[in-house]
């Protein structure tokens, strides 16, 4: 468990910065759409359209303790994540960063977002 | 229109495929272009299959902003406008062959983060550059990453990594022997020999072994998402009657999309 927080913590470190492909220092709407595709690819093995528990089953260990998070967004309960699901969730996180409404997120958005995220945790 | 307008036309055309074409290889096959308009409701219209990214390329009116007034389903293979948003749009198609990153399990757990809500990105690279530089939880120090396979094992060469030695699925342990490293030529390299199909055996079981590097098709591979093809036949890295357990042998058999031809590095 340790070791898969500070795998996290490592990635998120250089998360920003890579997907801050225009390298502005923000990272846009569309930034952030093309990482929510990137990921879907990531997961989508198969590519039939769903992230299926045949295929989370498959992930490596440090991501299993975190797929039951996963089925919060699996709105429609039926055991299968969504192209449209996983973008509902993951753009509610962008909207609920993006405390300016500026349709970007700015380095202290990011950081602001994740700390909150972290205390709901209880850390 | 003269001649030499017709010829700056052409050059231009040819300049704006080449511009186009340029930062798409090697990793896509294909690109294509949609327009699309609202006028006011909404508008949709399927996508092609196997597209599997979209971006708005120049809004043409109205107000485009994503998951608003523009969006795309990759699930139902749609793409969608709205509230008057009028738009160009690129689609692109299949991945090439040579993207290894799909089956990365980096990019599976930040992927899972994401959208867990844990983190709010879930890409570290940028496109198009390899990323070998980027933080791994198994780069291990050394030259070479493991490759996992289902139950938490390794890609392993038996004992030590010496010629002949059987490929199995092992305990990880990141010792030289299951620290593997892509070469050129898409060798699979491990301690200085190359993962190799025993003799060139083209059957279902043929033997996977580690043997001095030759250049030989039995020792080509490519990444299809989280299969490991050979070269020589398309067949898959397989975990032997898929026992996912210690000491397993590794062969070579016809791609089923089973557990047991699944790797992750």
């Amino acid at each position: 468990m340790k070791q898969t927080l500070l795998a996290l913590l490592l990635l998120a470190a250089g998360l920003a910065q890579a997907a801050d492909s225009n390298g502005d220092g923000y990272i846009s709407l569309d930034e952030f759409h093309k990482d929510v595709t990137r990921s879907w690819h990531a997961l989508d093995l198969n590519g039939d359209g769903h992230i299926t528990e045949a295929e989370l089953k498959s992930m490596p260990r440090g991501a299993r303790g975190m797929l039951g998070s996963l089925r919060r967004a699996d709105a429609d309960k039926d055991k299968r994540l969504s192209f449209m699901e996983v973008v509902e969730v993951r753009m509610a996180a962008f909207d609920a960063a993006d405390t300016d409404k500026d349709d970007r997120l700015s380095k202290q958005e990011i950081e602001a977002y994740q700390a909150a995220r972290k205390k709901k945790r209880g850390g | 229109m003269t001649h030499v307008e017709t010829h700056q036309r052409l050059m231009a055309t040819a300049l704006g495929v080449a511009l186009l074409a340029m930062p798409a290889a090697p990793a896509r096959a294909a690109e294509q272009s949609v327009e699309l308009r609202s006028d006011g409701g909404y508008t949709s219209q399927r996508l092609p299959a196997g597209t599997r990214d979209v971006d708005l390329d120049r809004q043409l009116s109205g107000n485009c902003r994503f998951n608003r007034s523009w969006g795309y389903d990759l699930s139902s293979m749609e793409i969608w406008v709205n509230n008057g948003c009028s738009a160009r749009f690129t689609l692109s198609g299949d991945f090439s062959d040579s993207e290894h990153r799909s089956s990365n399990s980096g990019a599976a757990i930040a992927a899972v983060a994401a959208i867990a809500g844990l983190a709010l990105l879930a890409s570290h690279h940028k496109d198009r550059e390899r990323d070998d530089d980027r933080p791994d939880d198994n780069s291990g120090g050394g030259y070479g990453r493991q490759l996992r396979s289902g139950g938490g094992l390794c890609l392993d060469i038996s004992g030590r990594a010496v010629e002949g030695a059987r490929a199995i699925v092992f305990g990880c342990h990141n010792g030289s022997n299951q620290r593997f490293d892509w070469g050129r030529g898409g060798e699979l390299k491990v301690s200085g020999l190359c993962l190799d199909v025993a003799g060139g055996n083209s059957s279902n079981g043929a033997e996977v072994i580690a043997f001095r590097c030759n250049g030989g098709d039995n020792q080509r591979w490519q990444a299809r998402g989280n299969q490991i093809r050979s070269r020589m036949n398309g067949k898959c890295l397989d975990v032997r009657d898929g026992r996912l357990r210690p000491g397993q042998a590794v062969q070579l058999w016809d791609c089923n999309g089973g557990d047991n031809q699944r790797w992750w590095w």
